[in-house]
């Protein structure tokens, strides 16, 4: 296991990410807390679990890699109001195409990324750090109010396991750089 | 309004090209698209455009006197600048068709979208709005 104490960021740059998978719009910790697999979260990866085997021939040939799943979660403008939010769980996707009716595709804006790794027991702590200290170091704002989570089955075991690692990305603007459509 | 076949259109282009490039060129210049905005509120004497462009005065007369060669606007009276009917018309010709590009679309759904997080949304799981405190 490599050290992650501290997160070395990495930039992604220009990366358009296509997902598919199945969405929840909701406070999904009304039943359950974060980090939880009985909260709607959990629920929803189960729901699309059980669909991935349903169509699991289906789904290997659009996805480019199988031990990749993704969680976006995206902040609606009037989150500090409802708490509800979107969840979208699956896996990136290279063209979307016609799918199975259950399913939802997302094609995110093309932009930069700060990718980042935690590990399960420094999670909320290695995040603060990247996103409080790190980012305004390197002058780099959020782009857009939604973060994606990547699990890479190799190296994710399971949120009772506190070395499971979590790959993060966070759409960014870089320095003054704007965003393409600025002039 | 309908609108000219492309055989039409391309052949008014090919007849009109020099007189198109011309006001084209005009009109892609920040100084002299200024000049005709400002115009736009009303006629306006040479101090008057020189102060608002903060342009010298061999630019600012370069200016003027090319956009009267093309009759964007016109000089009604001694140090009196108007804008001439086919300057207004151009300008909201412009601005009608920019308002259904994709152009600026894409620059709204960008302003409407680019924002960060709320301390308390990012609370879920980077423990954000407890190290503010």
């Amino acid at each position: 296991m490599k050290d992650i104490s501290t997160p070395t960021p990495q930039i992604i740059k220009n990366r358009q990410i296509k997902l598919l998978g199945c969405i929840f719009f909701g406070n999904p910790f009304h039943q359950a807390k974060e980090w939880s697999y009985e909260n709607e979260i959990g629920n929803l990866w189960i729901r699309f679990m059980n669909l991935t085997k349903q169509y699991k021939e289906y789904l290997e040939k659009l996805s480019s890699n199988s031990t990749l799943g993704y969680e976006l979660h995206l902040e609606p403008a009037d989150y500090s109001t409802t708490n509800q939010y979107y969840v979208m769980v699956g896996i990136e996707i290279g063209e979307i195409e016609e799918i199975p009716l259950e399913f939802f595709t997302k094609s995110l804006p093309r932009t930069d990324y700060v990718e980042f790794t935690t590990q399960m027991a420094r999670k909320r702590e290695q995040g603060a750090y990247i996103y409080q200290t790190w980012m305004p170091r390197e002058k780099i704002t959020q782009r857009y109010p939604y973060v994606l989570q990547k699990y890479d089955s190799n190296r994710y075991r399971g949120l009772d396991d506190p070395s499971s690692e979590i790959d993060w990305l966070i759409p960014v603007l870089r320095g003054k750089q704007k965003s393409d459509t600025d002039e | 309004m309908s609108e000219l076949p492309i055989t039409d259109l391309l052949l008014s282009y090919e007849r009109n090209f020099e007189g198109i490039k011309s006001i084209l060129n005009a009109l892609s210049h920040e100084k002299r698209l200024q000049i005709l905005l400002s115009l736009l509120t009303g006629d306006k004497s040479f101090r008057e455009l020189k102060k608002e462009t903060n342009l010298e005065k061999t630019a600012l007369a370069h200016h003027l006197n090319q956009m009267i060669a093309i009759q964007l606007i016109q000089k009604p009276a001694y140090n009196t600048y108007s804008l001439h009917i086919d300057g207004e018309r151009f300008l909201r010709i412009i601005e009608r068709a920019f308002q259904h590009t994709n152009l600026k679309l894409t620059k709204d759904k960008e302003q409407m979208e680019t924002r960060q997080f709320s301390a308390k949304f990012a609370d879920n799981f980077f423990g954000f709005e407890k190290n503010t405190r």
